[in-house]
């Protein structure tokens, strides 16, 4: 798939497996697992980026004697999501053209 | 708990394998130690607050699949060789972040060719904001200096309304000594009112001074760090 495309479409992924409660970096791999495949070091730049635009808010929390990040969706990560639904329209419109029967 | 002795064994078998078949390392059978030591040495070049941050999020990776029963060589093989990580933190730092120290400190050329050149302007500019600042000072020091003669004034003319007033009742005068002690009161309740102000009003313009640098400051960070 085109990087740049993949890119923004894993974002919004990761923005909607924390859209109902906070989530763990790995709990968010398992998560999307049956959706997307994401491996550590694809999803680690991705939380950056949410992060640094403000998309979810980072917190530490205290887990079995160790501190685990806990990401959580914030009102302009969840604008992002109601975007991408939006451009979903737009994209099925594209692969429509994309796709028409070939003329003879 | 984790390793047993069977365990220890393997593992340490598996270590000798590693260093016997190639001289490099290879991703399996790394240990965490191992592993963060690698990343962090090929992370060179970026912040410290970026190395730790990294280092970080893959030691909850590790430990994350640990919980769920992997052992820490196949925990730590999981998550990828030190090398192809470091390779992508590195390409996604914007080369700001990284060389963000070096070039603050020096000028170039031409900014220093310019501020030369424009000598003859912003020189005479700063003194006359120096001359300013330097007059709104007086104005201020002449200002409290004359509220805190005024203050004093009222004191005494309260004082001196009060004790005259006790002297006049002494001697008779009933009414005009009455008048003159509520005059002094009067003089006397201004002259503290006065003092409370001179005393918390600057006070409270320091104060609001602070507040508002503070204010203006974290507009500044907060640009930076949207960059």
């Amino acid at each position: 798939m085109d990087i740049q495309l993949k890119r923004g479409l894993l974002e919004v992924c990761v923005l909607a497996a924390i859209r109902d409660e906070d989530g763990y970096g790995y709990q968010i791999i398992k998560d999307m697992k049956p959706y997307a495949e994401i491996s550590e070091s694809t999803l680690y730049p991705i939380l950056r980026r949410l992060e640094s635009t403000g998309m979810l808010t980072v917190r530490a929390a205290e887990h079995n004697g160790r501190l685990r990040k806990y990401y959580r969706i914030t009102p302009l990560g969840r604008k992002r999501i109601e975007d991408f639904k939006e451009e979903w329209g737009e994209m099925q419109k594209i692969y429509q053209f994309v796709t028409r029967e070939e003329e003879s | 708990m984790k390793n047993s002795n069977s365990e220890r064994a393997q593992n340490e078998q598996s270590h000798e394998e590693r260093m016997r078949t190639d001289g490099s390392r290879t991703a399996a059978g790394m240990r965490k130690y191992e592993f963060f030591m690698e990343l962090y040495g090929r992370l060179e070049g970026l912040s410290e607050e970026d190395r730790k941050r990294s280092a970080d999020y893959y030691a909850e990776m590790i430990d994350d699949r640990m919980e769920e029963g992997l052992s820490e060589e196949e925990a730590v093989a999981a998550v990828g060789s030190p090398e192809e990580i470091a390779r992508g933190i590195l390409s996604e730092v914007p080369p700001s972040a990284r060389e963000e120290r070096k070039p603050r400190k020096r000028w170039s050329p031409m900014a220093v060719v310019l501020l030369i050149l424009g000598a003859p302007l912003w020189i005479p500019l700063l003194a006359a904001a120096a001359c300013i600042l330097l007059a709104v000072l007086i104005v201020i020091v002449a200002a409290a200096v004359s509220f805190f003669a005024a203050d004093l004034a009222l004191a005494a003319g309260g004082a001196a309304g009060l004790l005259g007033g006790v002297l006049m009742l002494g001697t008779g005068h009933g009414v005009s000594g009455v008048f003159l002690i509520g005059g002094g009161l009067v003089c006397g309740g201004l002259a503290v009112l006065l003092f409370l102000g001179l005393v918390y009003v600057p006070r409270g313009i320091l104060w609001l001074c602070k507040i508002t640098a503070r204010w203006i400051g974290s507009l500044f960070r907060k640009k930076e760090e949207t960059v």
